[in-house]
């Protein structure tokens, strides 16, 4: 893996209100196959994509967490969630998908720091 | 030295300022004597393709002044396919394959895939703005 290009993707928009977390992910699939290192932060009410006791019943749409759990297959090995954005929405890790990792704003802060590229969502 | 830019502008053009912001930090950063490598439309922005705008003649004209400016520059106004799919801009070619009654993106801009776009991020020769 080639890393001396970082691109952070930071999700701020919640679910199902747009499709813009889905547009993000898709950036960074591809921004991963070619060989950068992705960050993808989840911040805000972005968090709220990584529920994992979400259902479709209500939305007559599909969802996207299969995609999510399947990032590490696309070398995006860590998705990193702002862990006082979890704190804001009274949430904790049991509630989330099983690959996160919950950082402090200062680490998120240094990563995007680090990075060539970042685009928000 | 100049510094080249690689601008991606992902704002709706009727509900954000994204593109009169990206025109103007363009025009300036090309005043400057800066490079714009190329310029990308993803989410809402593909909106401003379309060939089908029709805008009071005193507002500001978008699609026009991005043509005018890249034609003039050139510069090339790339377009996320699955995004324009996705939103009703689309090319003569998609049009036949799925039945359509024809194309709807202005002949100024070009159709691309995210990887195109991720190719140019992955150079590192470019810095990214976003416009949003």
């Amino acid at each position: 893996m080639n890393n001396s290009i970082t691109t952070s993707i930071i999700i701020q928009s919640p679910p199902f209100s747009s499709i813009a977390g889905k547009e993000a992910v898709d950036l960074a699939l591809v921004c991963a196959a070619f060989e950068q290192q992705v960050n993808l932060i989840f911040s805000d009410r972005g968090v709220l994509h990584l529920l994992n006791n979400q259902g479709k019943e209500g939305i007559n749409d599909k969802l996207h967490d299969k995609q999510l759990n399947a990032l590490a297959f696309y070398d995006i090995d860590t998705i990193y969630v702002n862990q006082q954005s979890l704190k804001e929405l009274n949430l904790d890790e049991s509630q989330l998908l099983k690959e996160c990792t919950i950082a402090p704003a200062e680490q998120i802060n240094s990563l995007v720091q680090a990075s060539q590229n970042t685009v928000t969502f | 030295m100049s510094t080249c830019f690689t601008l991606l502008v992902t704002g709706s053009p009727t509900n954000s300022q994204a593109h009169l912001s990206a025109i103007r930090f363009a025009k300036a950063a090309l005043a400057a004597g800066q490079k714009i490598a190329n310029i990308f439309f993803y989410q809402e922005a593909v909106l401003v393709a379309s060939e089908f705008i029709i805008k009071p003649d005193d507002e500001a004209q978008l699609t026009e002044e991005w043509e005018e400016l890249c034609n003039k520059n050139g510069i090339e106004l790339q377009v996320c396919i699955a995004a324009g799919n996705r939103r009703g801009i689309i090319e003569q070619e998609e049009a036949n394959l799925k039945g359509k009654s024809g194309a709807s993106i202005r002949p100024g801009f070009k159709v691309l895939g995210l990887g195109q776009f991720a190719a140019a991020l992955s150079s590192g020769e470019n810095k990214l703005v976003h416009f949003k």
